[in-house]
């Protein structure tokens, strides 16, 4: 019978990796969350909507995941929302109970019930005055779940539409309850500017709770992620509005205490489960260079290029990535080349490639169980930036994953099936909360 | 009514166990969450930041040790609030014995802060009433509460009266089942422990990360240096 655990420390999670094998989750979400014991039984794939495919609409696509099942890897519930809102990533309530997912362009969050019945989620909240209730931040981006809260990071302001931006909480009724703006250098909020830029933009947000320390990074704004890629990348002022920072926050005051440079779009953040690792990983788009984040023998916390991604000359786009749960290895994506890099991370100073494989023509996404066997790709990474014709392919795709060679399971082709581009993967399963599929009923809730 | 439970738990015996001998970590350290260790960094100074409204406490029928009926409103709103779900039964050392050690660690910071004590009051409240009666509850914390301190161990009349407070706490339970499909008397939950001001918002959120006695008191002294109206 598949359990489910609701201990949330890092260290708990840590601490039950080492003593039950069969733990799966994907090993990118917050410490905070509801884990996973066993096999998910359906990923969730925050979908854009295409024009003149299908319903055009934007949508909630689950896929079903549990290879006992009889529609393993088949679509078994699309949920449209209405319209295109540039959907992008999603995540998950702390009890996971709900999947938010955010439209950069509209602003509009939907906030899906996923609990009721987890193969058919239904659209319980949209929040509509996002712009407004936060005082004008613009493109809802990550969603990372605190106790009884989402923190929401955003990609752009209502001032300019530029990338100057901060982050937003709210609570798990979708009530707003604060903002928190990047430092600037116009207003450092406290804190200290380490480099040469203090440019205030936003794009993902991750905590290392042992450390008391959140991080954000910085991507680019409206008006660079709604452009054309082609004409954004002939334009040269465009090209210099993009992130050149990473933030280390005081989490609990949610006040900035640093801002480090971290040059050309410094992306997703990865942290270590450990307890004892300090540190964290990302990749710069633009650079394409994997970055160490590191709290130091001095207690204060440090950002240094640890290795290439791919060749930098090239620009190979590195995008979404994943941690293994034991911290010894991690999956980065390169969106222009379509490849897959596995990096040994055992040593977090210095890294080093150790597998790659092509997925598609385009990747973006990953997310892998906590055991590593199962990794999930999918494909779109922006309406405007994704590839072209022949090379425009969007899918979700599920490999095995033995230590040495991936092992292709399925490929749902969301073109094929009039579905959309497929984005942000997260997460389901009946255990969560106490349900089964089947009839003979294990566990339940409390009356 | 069963009255299986007159005995604390193990994990909560080996952890009051651990408190009371003033350890800060032990064999196991890497299992033991942060509130049972020293915290590994310093936290932010008492006054030197916000905690914005979350939202509003909730109000509902409890019973008190000597089994007589309350609202929770009836304890809040006079003081500052930490408020914890438990169950006695509870094995699990970073759930209900984690908050219950915090809580225990924290009032012998209160004793000698007794400006901070007189306007906080700790509630521990089971989820659940089949086997937490008044009676089990009143003898769970005999010894806890007292010396200055406002500790008080909630549990409700049956699960009708108890399952509104814990949907609008977000405090949700799941019964644990063997292979045979009998119930193991166990609870699958997310340990959460709220601060609730004294006009009834929560303040707070805490879960294992970060639930921490030396947390607890600095964001107490925060909210308290706060005028009423804030």
């Amino acid at each position: 019978m598949r359990k489910t655990t609701f201990c949330t420390s890092l260290a708990v999670a840590a601490a039950m990796a080492w003593t039950v094998p069969t733990l799966a989750d994907e090993t990118c979400m917050s410490p905070y969350i509801a884990k996973i014991q066993g096999q998910e039984d359906y990923v969730y794939v925050w979908t854009l909507g295409v024009e003149g495919m299908g319903d055009e609409q934007d949508k909630l696509v689950t896929i079903d995941t549990n290879p006992e099942s009889q529609t393993f890897g088949q679509v078994v519930s699309v949920l449209s929302v209405g319209g295109r809102n540039e959907a992008h990533h999603s995540g998950l309530s702390d009890d996971r109970h709900y999947l938010w997912a955010g439209g950069l362009d509209t602003n509009k969050i939907f906030v899906f019930d996923i609990h009721s019945n987890p193969r058919q989620p239904k659209l319980h909240k949209v929040i509509t005055d996002f712009v407004e209730k936060t005082g004008g931040l613009v493109g809802p981006h990550t969603f990372y779940a605190l106790p009884g809260r989402v923190m929401i990071s955003a990609l752009s302001n209502n001032a300019d539409h530029g990338g100057r931006t901060g982050l937003a909480e709210y609570n798990n009724d979708g009530e707003f309850v604060a903002s928190h703006w990047m430092p600037t250098d116009e207003d450092l909020r406290g804190a200290v500017k380490t480099g040469q830029h203090a440019d205030g933009y936003g794009y993902d947000v991750r905590v290392k709770a042992e450390s008391n320390v959140m991080l954000t990074s910085s991507f680019t704004g409206w008006s660079n992620y709604m452009m054309d890629f082609g004409q954004m990348l002939q334009d040269s002022a465009a090209m210099q509005r993009f992130g050149n920072t990473m933030v280390v926050w005081d989490m609990h005051a949610r006040t900035p205490l640093k801002v480090l440079d971290v040059p050309g779009a410094p992306l997703e953040i990865r942290c270590a489960w450990d307890p004892d690792h300090r540190y964290c990983f990302t990749t710069t788009a633009l650079t394409s260079q994997l970055w160490l984040l590191y709290e130091g023998e001095d207690g204060e916390w440090h950002g240094k290029a640890v290795a290439d991604v791919g060749v930098p000359s090239e620009i190979p786009l590195p995008v979404d990535i994943s941690i293994t749960a034991d911290d010894t290895g991690l999956w980065i994506n390169t969106f222009m080349d379509g490849k897959t890099r596995l990096f040994d991370i055992s040593d977090p100073h210095a890294p080093k490639q150790v597998f790659e494989e092509v997925i598609g023509s385009q990747v973006n996404m990953v997310s892998q169980s906590w055991d590593g066997d199962r990794v999930y790709f999918s494909s779109s990474l922006l309406n405007n930036w994704d590839k072209t014709g022949e090379a425009d392919e969007q899918y979700v795709k599920l490999y095995h994953w033995d230590g040495e060679q991936l092992a292709h399971q399925w490929t749902v082709d969301f073109y094929a099936e009039q579905l959309g581009r497929s984005h942000q993967m997260r997460f389901g399963a009946y255990a969560l909360y106490g349900k089964r599929p089947d009839a003979e009923v294990k566990v339940s809730m409390a009356e | 009514m069963k009255h299986l439970n007159r005995i604390p738990s193990l994990a909560w015996l080996v952890a009051l166990s651990l408190v009371s001998a003033g350890h800060e970590a032990v064999a196991q350290d890497d299992i033991l969450a942060p509130g049972w260790k020293n915290l590994s960094y310093t936290p932010p100074a008492v006054g030197s930041y916000q905690l914005p409204p979350i939202t509003e406490a909730s109000d509902g029928t409890v019973l008190l040790e000597d089994g007589t009926e309350s609202n929770l409103f009836d304890l809040m709103g006079d003081r500052v609030v930490l408020f914890s779900f438990i169950y006695t039964r509870c094995n699990d050392i970073n759930g209900c014995p984690l908050a219950n050690a915090v809580f225990h660690k924290l009032q012998a910071k209160l004793q000698e802060r007794p400006e901070i004590a007189q306007a906080t009051r700790l509630l521990s409240m089971s989820f659940d009433p089949e086997r937490d009666t008044p009676e089990v509850m009143k003898e769970f914390g005999q010894g806890l509460g007292g010396n200055g301190v406002d500790w008080q161990f909630l549990t409700a009349q049956d699960y009708d009266t108890l399952q509104p407070i814990l949907g609008d706490y977000g405090q949700y339970t799941i019964r644990e089942y063997d292979e045979s499909g009998e119930y193991t008397g166990d609870f699958a939950h997310m340990l959460r422990v709220f601060l609730i001001d004294r006009e009834l918002r929560i303040r707070n959120i805490y879960s294992v990360a970060f639930l921490h006695a030396d947390i607890l008191i600095n964001d107490l002294e925060t909210l308290l240096l706060e005028s009423p109206s804030s």
